[in-house]
């Protein structure tokens, strides 16, 4: 963790909802200009971390920090203009769009929300081309869009007041596979260009490995293991994690024999009802006694990766031993004919 | 219960989808299907000469993106189109019955102890109103004549324990919207497999799940078909689900069969261009950091198809014999491709980069 | 997650006009109630002009007497001319309805929005007020309300709003509900959008087309009300003709002579399927339906 002040950095978060606990004790950083992805099945409480660091949700407790200024003491007119500059793109692409007015006017609206000079606007046109949309696109309604285009309009206009942090709720969600393909190359091409932060969330680990620099691993409410996207993905630390990445079906049928291990049994409880001890040890086939007392405390693996986790040198070992046996990976970057 | 029987698909070269043959082994032979959607400025073609083949055991996976006709197809082949759909041309033969010649009674009777469906969302699969028992019991019931209620009950129980469902004794008088989403998946796969069917046609039914919870439910297919020899038609639009469960694979296209062939070459070497895209565009961890491969354009709409070849307007291949001839499916490499490149008699002129051949 | 369907068309989407027109045309019922409808607003706005007498002009020589030459309709019980009665009495009947009906939408969407927007104790308030107006009968509100205000035009049309308007507003109070939890609702917060905005903007317009659907079903029935009321005797007072005071002038001499009772009546039926007509092809035009087209782009 660097020394100087993240760029967007949550202390002791919590969020609830009456009994139930969505965001039970979060510490993160995310450094200005990286790519921090959340993964966590649904129930883990990551769209409710990212909603309350955008403040679309109130927190229960914790500070939040935006380029080190605490959003909660913060006055009124400061906050209201910091929130500008942070925008959330949600997972359901024409549900995001007010079904009834038109594109051009959805993009405008931003600006005249918020009274932007003419100097500081982009035009309808510019925008759409920064989303890679063309320009006749402006006069139609979100309905006659296709998943993809609405889910690219929906980017536009949280980029339109130039933002510098912007939250991914599952941004492929709901597309095919080109349109998922082409979304999270502009969504990577967007963030060189404007040297943007990204928190993108996502249940599935195959969208991070694209475009993470780190990972954050979130269960019922708290984070099991943060790290650079590489080591998380190649030797994880935590059996939940290892269970996430076991799960993904990869496009590779040399790998089934692989995936069979470490099924991630049963479902995640309800977060109401969080398990006493490690939360996950209802579902770790590396669970003990111990962690059924004992919550686990926050370790350091490395340099950059922590983790919460009894036997966390076990679970590492194991991803090692199993990356050494791999064989070699089909090989899918050269056309064939 | 039925003995476990091999299953079939690992066949090395895939069955001539022609008229030609008898269908021999396969369960379910579709042969040149069409399919069009009646609509208020004419018709719609939602499926043209579909053409495969399930055998007993295998589990075939069909992969397109949206608008390919891949729900058309299980709704067609259940017979289970809506009113303004019709099919125009083709046989979908079931074992020895040609389906389209049967009656609605007879399909009823089908539908169920010999080819059952699951969906993709299960909350609105299963009836609200009804505990699961209920509907497991209603399910057999059906078909069963008249066996006793405490037979059927008790094997509902079993089938619930064997998707999986923790005290299933306890919870089978319990409603659906008391399940989660993945327990809901079990119980209409259960429902589905109640009557041990020999075909079971599951249209996206890990789409709306968790890839936790998709992994558990590819799982217990995998399961399901080594213990009972249930044949799959498996239809999706991820790659990934396809290439790890399935034996072979067909891809869609605008309503037709693109490839069809064993999973592993396909992935190894896949033929058509749009197979090919397709995969490049599926982020997987062996090409991190690289940028994905899209395809450029977008599906044809199915009142516009071009003429020729429906997918040269978007490939990077395409010849102008392409956008005159539409190709025929031929058998190439032991697997079948539509496309004129992989056609002697097309006229498509092979060019340096095809040369691997 | 769901799967992309391409371009599917919503609910009530923006449709251009040549798309209206094309609904419409392939509806006959709908068409015959928009023809009945458009037939009534032409005598609503040029009834006396088309009235070939006077409808107050009495003349007792000629009462009570069937279809002839000059009374097509025939006269009722003070020799005044049917037709024109009817005629004027098309302005009476929409006159009191359709006001009384679109005031009834725009006090109920205020209150709906109100009620579902700011949630809370004021929603409690408004919802319980709304229910129990809704609670009494109809037409016991109706008589006590015009006992209290005494019988007049202007009080009918009050009692119409006062009785119609708690149903829109339950409607619109749902209607915000279920907007308001629509991801593009936190996309506009996140964008800096006051409620006010939100509302007038977003919010509103998805909420008023169930509206006038229910609007359009409901005028055949505040016509009803208006003229039961005048029937009654509290509604409308002579010699002003609505079409519930000729049926309640020829119900007493309905022995002697039909036709008021006949005519009047027919004139509320033929209004009230027009309406009704009109109003379920408006509502079939924009519910989701899964037309052949549409469900095609789902496969």
């Amino acid at each position: 963790m660097s020394t100087t002040h993240a760029f967007v950095s949550v202390r002791g978060l919590r969020t609830r909802f009456g009994s139930l606990r969505a965001v039970d004790g979060v510490d993160l950083d995310i450094a200005r200009g990286e790519v921090l992805g959340l993964v966590g099945e649904s129930g883990s409480g990551k769209t409710t971390l990212g909603r309350t660091i955008l403040g679309l949700t109130p927190a229960t407790e914790g500070t939040i920090s935006f380029d080190g200024r605490d959003m909660v003491t913060m006055d009124r007119a400061a906050r209201r203009g910091l929130r500008r500059k942070m925008q959330m793109v949600f997972q359901d692409p024409h549900a995001s769009l007010s079904p009834r007015l038109r594109i051009s006017y959805l993009l405008t609206e931003p600006y005249e929300i918020n009274h932007v000079a003419d100097r500081d606007r982009s035009s309808v046109g510019a925008l759409l081309e920064m989303v890679e949309l063309p320009p006749d696109l402006a006069s139609k309604y979100p309905h006659e869009l296709s998943g993809g285009q609405a889910r690219r309009v929906g980017i536009a206009r949280a980029l339109a007041l130039r933002p510098d942090f912007l939250v991914f709720d599952e941004p492929t969600s709901g597309l095919d596979v080109s349109a998922a393909a082409a979304v999270l190359n502009l969504v990577k091409d967007l963030c060189d260009r404007f040297q943007l932060t990204y928190l993108i969330i996502t249940h599935n680990l195959s969208v991070l490995s694209f475009v993470a620099d780190r990972i954050a691993v979130m269960y019922l409410g708290q984070l099991v293991e943060v790290g650079p996207a590489e080591q998380v993905l190649d030797a994880p630390a935590h059996p939940y994690t290892k269970g996430l990445l076991s799960a993904v079906s990869e496009p590779d049928p040399r790998q089934r024999s692989r995936s069979h291990r470490l099924l991630l049994p049963g479902e995640i409880p309800s977060p109401r009802n969080p398990p006493p001890g490690c939360r996950f040890h209802t579902r770790c086939r590396y669970a003990q006694e111990r962690c059924r007392r004992e919550p686990p405390i926050v370790e350091e693996v490395e340099a950059g990766q922590r983790v919460a986790c009894h036997f966390w040198d076990v679970v590492r070992a194991d991803s090692r031993d199993e990356v050494a046996g791999d064989q070699g990976e089909l090989d899918t970057s050269r056309p064939l004919t | 219960m039925r003995l476990p029987t091999e299953p079939k698909g690992r066949s090395v070269g895939a069955e001539a989808p022609s008229a030609d043959r008898s269908g021999g082994d396969a369960l379910l032979n579709v042969h040149e299907l069409d399919v069009v959607y009646h609509g208020r400025g004419g018709h719609l073609p939602a499926l043209r000469e579909m053409s495969f083949q399930v055998h007993p055991g295998e589990i075939l996976g069909v992969i397109g993106e949206s608008g390919c006709g891949k729900s058309t197809l299980s709704s067609a082949i259940m017979r289970l189109l809506p009113p303004n759909g019709e099919i125009t041309r083709g046989s979908i033969r079931f074992g020895e019955r040609e389906l389209l010649s049967l009656g609605p009674e007879e399909m009823r009777r089908l539908r169920g102890p010999e080819i059952a469906m699951i969906f993709q969302d299960p909350l609105t699969s299963l009836n609200p109103t009804f505990t699961i028992g209920a509907q497991l019991v209603d399910a057999q019931r059906a078909h069963a004549g008249r066996a006793p209620r405490r037979s059927l009950r008790r094997r509902a129980i079993e089938m619930l324990e064997q998707v999986g469902i923790p005290d299933a004794s306890e919870r089978i008088g319990t409603y659906p919207h008391q399940f989660s989403g993945g327990m809901r998946q079990r119980i209409m796969i259960a429902m589905a497999l109640l009557l041990e069917p020999k075909l079971l046609i599951a249209d996206e039914p890990t789409s709306a799940l968790d890839v936790t919870l998709e992994a558990q439910i590819l799982e217990l297919l995998r399961r399901l078909r080594h213990e009972r020899g249930t044949a799959i038609l498996f239809i999706s639009h991820d790659l990934g689900v396809v290439a790890q469960l399935c034996d072979r694979i067909l891809v869609m296209y605008a309503g037709s069969t693109v490839e069809l062939g064993d999973v592993l070459p396909t992935f190894e070497r896949p033929l058509h261009p749009y197979t090919q895209a397709l995969i490049a565009a599926a982020p997987t961890r062996g090409r991190r950091g690289e940028p994905l491969a899209t395809i450029p354009g977008k599906v044809p709409s199915l009142s516009a198809l071009p003429t020729g070849c429906k997918f040269a307007p978007r490939c990077a291949h395409a010849q102008d014999v392409n956008l005159e001839r539409e190709p025929e499916l031929v058998e190439f490499d032991g697997r079948y491709v539509r496309c004129n490149i992989y056609d002697p008699s097309s006229g498509y002129v092979a060019t340096n980069e095809l040369q691997s051949r | 997650m769901k799967i992309a369907i391409g371009t599917q068309e919503r609910p009530g989407d923006r449709k251009g006009l040549g798309a209206w027109l094309r609904e419409i045309a392939t509806r006959p019922a709908g068409l015959v109630g928009a023809v009945i409808v458009l037939g009534l607003l032409i005598v609503v706005l040029f009834g006396p002009l088309l009235a070939p007498h006077d409808s107050a002009a009495q003349d007792i020589s000629r009462r009570l007497e069937g279809p002839s030459s000059d009374h097509l309709l025939g006269t009722d019980v003070l020799g005044r001319d049917l037709l024109s009665r009817l005629l004027v009495g098309t302005r009476i009947a929409l006159g009191v309805a359709v006001p009384a009906v679109f005031a009834a939408l725009a006090l109920g969407l205020l209150i709906g929005l109100i009620a579902g927007y700011v949630g809370g104790w004021l929603d409690n308030v408004l919802l319980v007020l709304m229910d129990t107006l809704q609670a009494f009968p109809a037409v016991i509100l109706a008589l006590a309300l015009l006992a209290v205000l005494g019988p007049s035009l202007r009080n009918v049309i009050i009692v119409i709003v006062i009785s119609f308007a708690p149903a829109y507003a339950r409607v619109a109070r749902a209607l915000v509900l279920t907007e308001k939890q629509n991801p593009y609702v936190d996309v506009e917060r996140s964008l800096g959008a006051s409620d006010r905005r939100i509302v007038t903007i977003h919010i509103v317009p998805n909420v008023i087309p169930p509206l006038f659907i229910l609007l359009a079903m409901d005028i055949p029935s505040a016509i009803a009300v208006e003229a039961g009321l005048s029937f009654l005797g509290v509604g409308v007072q002579p010699p002003t003709p609505s079409w519930g005071l000729i049926l309640a002038d020829g119900f007493d001499r309905v022995r002697d002579t039909p036709w008021p009772v006949l005519w009047a009546g027919i004139a509320l039926m033929v209004t009230t399927l027009g309406f009704t007509l009109l109003g379920e092809m408006l509502r079939d035009i924009y519910d989701p339906r899964l037309s052949g087209l549409r469900r095609l782009r789902g496969a």
